[in-house]
């Protein structure tokens, strides 16, 4: 019995013993970074049996046990990530929340405005030179900034991609500690004794890993930790293993893990909030702020390529952009315009090409037919080759070149005509007799046309080969037909085709000049009699056109007399105004009464005005007068970057066009050449308010604000998530604190009270949210 | 029938009252934030009774505001509750003189409340679970289950 009681007073002195060492343990580390409270359980040590009689054996020290909660700690773990990941992010974003200098001098928004009050004062003073040199000024302000925020977002990209290489480097430091520390920790606690001290160096070697990627961690049977990252193993029971990051020139970032043959998406800590910003936040931005440029050069070339320059019409222009061998057949003129590499998109549509005579200043217009997914570069190069004094081809770097021959300038403005009837096929002087109905004329292989000219009669025959489709022969095929016969101009006549329709005119002018039409196999397919004709007449009627169309359609007017007489002399005689669907939108009184020369109103702004001369519904007199809104709805000359304002295609290179920044005369501020036209100007400034679909319906002025309101808002919400998770952070190592010294039944009980009011107030937190709800609908 | 100018002087009387509320909703919502985070057990009782008797005196102003607006329909011939105090403002013009600036005073109390408000909730949030998962590695060590991997307490009183 004595033995067992010495034995009992033994124990107790080395239970004693070795809760003092364990206090003095706990205050030697009070302040080493992650240190765990330790404390010994006591607990009866086993009865001894002395004769069948149970005797007590006293308390063991059984064991130093760690008391830190490995949950929290887990908890804590995760919680440092998401923290530093938020940090690292409202980091990267602040910063370039100052790059953009909102609201400030530098910022986009100011440079903007200045640039749109530079064109509003141009506008006011078209031909102004200090004027138009502030826009260019005031051009290549915005156009730099942009070309300056787009290098400083690839820079902090760059440089976050830098620093998560160098983050990487600390992670294997880490790894290979925790590495290291497992294998000690396997050692030691295989002989049956915690390893509290080494536990506690690699729970805090987890949570500094944790600062710098989200990782998750399970331990293995032997004491030893396996360390996840994003699903790759980090660290295994025996070994680290080596992470890598891959910087591409374009700023982006890949993390991989050896022997695992995926990227890791690296969401958590400071590597998480590296990658965030180099991999969604400024891609995003950039692309936002590409997006706003490519509209800018977009809505402002529309307008501006339309317009002339105040150096006059052209003689020769090269497009901005390269047609791409797509098709790698090494042609570019096959390419079709919707796939040839160009920077923006050309729409169903027409461009109208103005061909003007240098020593009259009249021009003819020439209408280019452009269909999205069937027009090739080719075909709107054959197109302009085919319009009178024009030429067009492919530089050696792919880009259009337009030319007119000398005499001759041309442009693509939307201006009226003012002298329409260039053919004089509406009261002319020449003997005219037009097709009475508009093409295509229905023909047949061998089809004949036989006239009386002044000079001679001669016979034109048609064949199919001459013709796309002879069944639906064109008035431009039947008058090329008819002109290339040589007999036709030895007859004095000529064929004219205006605007679908077919004229037999006389080369001759005056009363004396006449014409017959004799016969012919194609007479009922052109709708003409045999026996019709035409004489001339000493007056031609002089057809003006005056006013500025205000249509917001594109619009076609034919004029044609109503009845036989004499302008200003014939009583009833009226010209009648028809629209592209063949409906009368005008009748004009030009008979008894009506002053030659005097303008009378037409619908959208337009007027015309007839010179004194005879007219002939019975010879089907006509003209059309082409009325522009839009001279190119196809965007196919915004898509060659022909007269552009600004070139390139995002943030990156936008760029006022070279020569205007030198010569600011290139500038096209009017769409008639005319002096104080600013209606080119006008467009450009309408650009500020007009809503664009690719902003998303939004004018250029709202999306900026709409990139810097949501750089400001994903600040603010990140803010406020870096609380909320600081918040939690303290709160759960708080709760580890008090944890660390309880009474387990105790503890148990306050957390279930704890539950339970959690419960109640999680429950109020929807009621009061409620309230605010209903609040904020009724203000 | 009451003039629009008596409603109005009624009106802007109920805002002053919320616009109070609502500080003592926020200051509640302090209290209970630092009783979470404390984990003060009975420091949240206490804000969860004060929220409790704050939101039983919310339903007396809503139906005092709710006779306010359906007189002021009658006014103008429209359902009170079609009404907001953005167009009441409109309607009785200067006789509202002050309301506008109340109404933005108390959207932002509004505001500042439900962003208090849901930081509470992710923090209550988080702490749920946390408890929950704590009681269960307890009743799994109570019950001597100690194989569990969501760690051992011990008791500390050494």
């Amino acid at each position: 019995m004595a033995s067992v009681s010495l034995n009992i007073g033994l124990k107790a002195l080395l239970t004693a013993q070795s809760a003092l060492d364990t206090v003095g343990h706990n205050v030697s580390n009070a302040n080493t970074p992650g240190y765990s409270r330790q404390s010994l359980q006591i607990s009866a040590s086993p009865s001894i049996l002395v004769r069948g009689i149970a005797i007590g054996n006293g308390v063991d020290a059984n064991i130093v046990l760690r008391t830190a909660d490995d949950l929290l700690t887990r908890r804590l773990v995760q919680q440092t990530a998401s923290i530093q990941q938020l940090e690292t992010r409202v980091n990267g974003m602040t910063q370039v929340e100052a790059l953009l200098g909102e609201p400030g001098e530098r910022g986009l928004n100011a440079l903007m405005q200045s640039f749109f009050s530079s064109l509003s004062s141009l506008a006011a003073s078209p031909e102004d030179v200090v004027l138009r040199t502030g826009l260019v000024q005031s051009t290549q302000s915005v156009t730099s900034r942009f070309q300056e925020l787009a290098g400083s977002l690839a820079t902090v990209r760059s440089d976050s991609a830098r620093q998560v290489e160098a983050q990487v480097d600390r992670v294997n430091t880490l790894a290979d500690q925790i590495a290291g520390l497992n294998r000690e920790i396997g050692g030691f606690e295989g002989t049956g004794v915690p390893a509290n001290d080494l536990r506690d160096q690699r729970d805090e070697a987890l949570k500094k890993l944790g600062e710098l990627l989200n990782i998750s961690y399970t331990e293995n049977p032997g004491g030893t930790v396996t360390v996840l990252a994003s699903g790759a193993v980090l660290v295994g029971s025996g070994r680290a293993y080596d992470m890598s990051a891959a910087v591409k020139t374009d700023g982006s970032v890949t993390v991989r893990v050896e022997g695992n043959p995926n990227p890791v998406n690296v969401r958590g800590g400071t590597i998480g909030g590296l990658v965030t910003l180099s991999q969604d936040f400024i891609p995003s931005l950039r692309e936002r702020f590409n997006t706003l440029a490519k509209s800018l050069i977009f809505e402002l070339n529309r307008a501006h390529s339309t317009g002339i320059p105040a150096s006059g019409s052209f003689q020769a222009i090269t497009g901005a952009y390269s047609i791409q061998d797509q098709d790698q057949d090494g042609e570019l003129e096959d390419e079709l315009l919707s796939s040839a590499g160009l920077p923006f998109e050309v729409q169903d549509g027409a461009l109208y090409v103005n061909v003007v005579d240098d020593a009259t200043g009249e021009f003819t217009t020439h209408r280019i037919d452009v269909e999205r997914d069937a027009t090739t570069v080719g075909d709107v190069i054959d197109a302009i080759n085919a319009a009178p004094h024009l030429s067009a081809a492919l530089d050696s770097f792919g880009r259009i070149q337009i030319a007119s021959d000398d005499g001759f300038r041309f442009d693509f403005s939307r201006r009226v005509n003012p002298r329409p009837d260039g053919s004089g096929t509406f009261g002319g002087g020449a003997a005219t007799l037009g097709a009475p109905g508009d093409g295509p004329y229905s023909l047949s292989n061998g089809d004949t046309l036989t006239v009386a000219g002044p000079g001679g009669p001669f016979t034109v025959t048609f064949d199919a080969n001459d013709f796309v489709d002879i069944d639906q022969a064109t008035a431009d095929e039947i008058a090329a037909v008819i002109n290339a016969d040589p007999n036709t101009s030895t007859s004095g006549m000529r064929a004219v085709a205006s605007n679908g329709k077919l004229f037999l005119q006389s080369l001759a002018t005056g009363s004396s000049t006449s014409f017959t039409v004799t016969g012919g196999t194609a007479l009922p397919g052109l709708g003409i009699t045999a026996g019709a004709g035409s004489t001339g007449s000493d007056h031609t009627v002089d057809v003006r056109i005056g006013g500025v169309y205000t249509g917001d359609t594109n619009a076609q007017y034919t004029f044609a007399p109503t009845s036989d007489g004499v302008v200003g002399t014939t009583p009833g005689l009226s010209v009648g105004v028809f629209d592209a669907s063949g409906l009368q939108v005008a009748t004009l009184d030009v008979g008894e009464g009506y002053e030659p020369g005097s303008d009378l109103v037409l619908p959208n702004g337009l007027t015309v005005s007839f010179g004194f001369g005879e007219l002939s519904a019975t010879e089907n007199d006509r003209f059309t007068l082409e009325a522009l809104a839009d001279s190119d709805t196809s965007d196919v000359l915004v898509a060659l970057g022909v007269n552009s304002f600004l070139t390139g295609s995002d943030a990156s290179d936008i760029a006022l066009r070279r020569d205007i920044e030198t010569n600011s005369d290139l500038l096209a501020a009017s769409s008639s050449g005319a002096e104080g036209d600013n209606t080119i100007l006008n467009d450009l400034l309408a650009t500020q308010r007009s809503a664009i679909e690719a902003l998303g319906d939004k004018n250029i002025g709202e999306y900026y604000g709409d990139i810097v309101g949501n750089v400001g808002f994903d600040i603010d919400v990140a803010q406020n998530a870096q609380e909320v998770d600081q918040f939690l952070y303290d709160s759960l190592n708080e709760r580890r604190q008090q944890i660390a010294g309880v009474n387990v039944d105790e503890e148990l009980v306050n957390m279930i009270q704890f539950q339970q009011a959690y419960g109640a107030a999680a429950q109020f937190i929807q009621v009061v949210n409620r309230v605010q709800d209903d609040l904020l609908s009724i203000l | 029938m009451i003039s629009v100018q008596s409603l109005v002087n009624g009106l802007e009387a109920w805002v002053q009252e919320e616009l109070l509320a609502r500080r003592r909703f926020l200051a509640l919502l302090d209290e209970q934030e630092a009783a979470v985070k404390k984990a003060d057990g009975p420091a949240l009782e206490r804000s969860i009774a004060a929220i409790e008797t704050e939101l039983e005196a919310q339903a007396r102003r809503d139906e005092k505001r709710a006779r306010i607006f359906d007189a002021l329909g009658e006014h103008w011939g429209v359902a009170g509750n079609a009404l907001t105090l953005t167009s009441i403002c409109e309607r009785a013009g200067a006789a509202a003189a002050r309301l506008p600036q109340l109404r933005d005073e108390l959207g932002a109390a509004a505001e500042r409340i439900t962003r208090k408000n849901r930081r509470v909730s992710s923090l209550l949030n988080a702490h749920q679970k946390v408890i929950e998962e704590l009681l269960q590695a307890l009743v799994a060590i109570q019950g001597g289950r100690t194989e569990s991997t969501t760690g051992a307490l011990v008791d500390a009183e050494a």
